[in-house]
């Protein structure tokens, strides 16, 4: 009767025990699984701003675009034509040799709750890039000549200069016992409009 | 004591040490994961005045000269908080030569040094570029 009351204990022991042990895998399954999903978004994010190459083709990134702020556009022309904190919309010349494009950077309204961000040149309804989902709405504040804040850009696109961009990336992960909201990366880029320099 | 109940402490004795050390080395990997998102912040801040910089020299009627901004970045500081976590960053600028050598300075050409640092939320200090290593970028007045 001894030995059996002990086998029984052991048995219970022993299955708390390996239970333990289960669930400490899973959750290490869990983090390595997160790890994972955030190396990926931090890539995929990166590439967004600052391009890729796939197979000898370039893709251009924010950064690139960016950079064409008001580039060949005539002094008489406003090279911004939308400036709100998640709508950036702007003129420039994507090469010497093309004409005068149309650009436009913006997170839409969530869908589940995440904000899709979307890159537009030239066709306002097929993006060149996107959705990219955002956890938080994409964040512009926009600067003046002297790096002071302009508190109404839209109504002040003389004064703008340069930009700062919070991103808030995230990613939908395919586990539903995981989070969902728990893997992000959140960057903050700043971009100086040279050609407004000029 | 009987056999089986000690087998099954010894077991629990030796998953506990294995678990420790597996969780250890995970904890591991996610500190450099979220260390090195921080790293790419810091160098998009030290981007950022390498922009500025660069802009506020341009054009016929620049927003500083060449030695106005020799002066301006010559011992600069500043703090960005971004995502819980304060960027610390010193600027420095120095004459040298076209190759960023400051053993023959000439005031044509200017080294722009970015160091930053700061604390990750794991609690360690960070060094975005060092004294030794900082990020560089030599600039030359066009004289326009």
């Amino acid at each position: 009767m001894n030995s059996l009351l002990n086998t029984l204990g052991a048995t219970v022991v022993g299955s708390m025990i390996l239970l333990m042990v289960f669930g400490a895998l899973m959750n290490m399954q869990t983090l390595n699984y997160n790890m994972q999903q955030q190396v990926i978004l931090s890539g995929i994010a990166e590439n967004l701003l600052s391009g890729r190459t796939i197979a000898g083709v370039s893709y251009s990134g924010l950064d690139s675009y960016l950079s064409k702020v008001g580039a060949g556009v005539s002094a008489s022309t406003d090279p911004i034509i939308e400036a709100y904190s998640s709508n950036f919309k702007f003129r420039g010349k994507l090469s010497p040799y093309s004409g005068i494009s149309i650009i436009q950077i913006i997170s839409k309204n969530p869908v589940n709750g995440i904000y899709p961000l979307y890159v537009y040149v030239d066709d306002m309804v097929n993006p060149v890039s996107g959705p990219f989902w955002l956890a938080d709405p994409l964040n512009i504040n926009y600067y003046d000549v002297n790096n002071s804040e302009i508190y109404s850009p839209n109504s002040n696109h003389n004064a703008i200069r340069s930009c700062k961009f919070t991103f808030n990336f995230t990613f939908e992960t395919l586990r539903p016992d995981i989070d969902k909201r728990l893997v992000r990366y959140p960057t903050v880029v700043w971009k100086y409009f040279k050609n407004l320099y000029l | 004591m009987e056999n089986q109940m000690l087998l099954v402490l010894l077991a629990l004795a030796l998953f506990s040490t294995l678990m420790l050390n597996m969780y250890n080395l995970v904890l591991d990997d996610a500190k450099i994961v979220y260390n090195g998102i921080i790293y790419t912040q810091g160098q998009k801040i030290a981007d950022r005045y390498f922009q500025q910089i660069e802009a506020e020299l341009l054009g016929s009627n620049p927003i500083k000269t060449f030695s106005e901004a020799y002066t301006a970045f010559s011992n600069f500081s500043s703090s960005e908080a971004i995502n819980n976590t304060t960027y610390n960053i010193n600027i420095s600028s120095t004459y040298c030569d076209s190759l960023g050598n400051i053993s023959y300075p000439d005031s044509s050409y200017m080294r722009i040094d970015v160091r930053i640092n700061c604390i990750s939320p794991a609690g360690d200090t960070l060094y975005i570029g060092t004294q030794n290593s900082p990020f560089s970028k030599v600039l030359f007045d066009i004289g326009i």
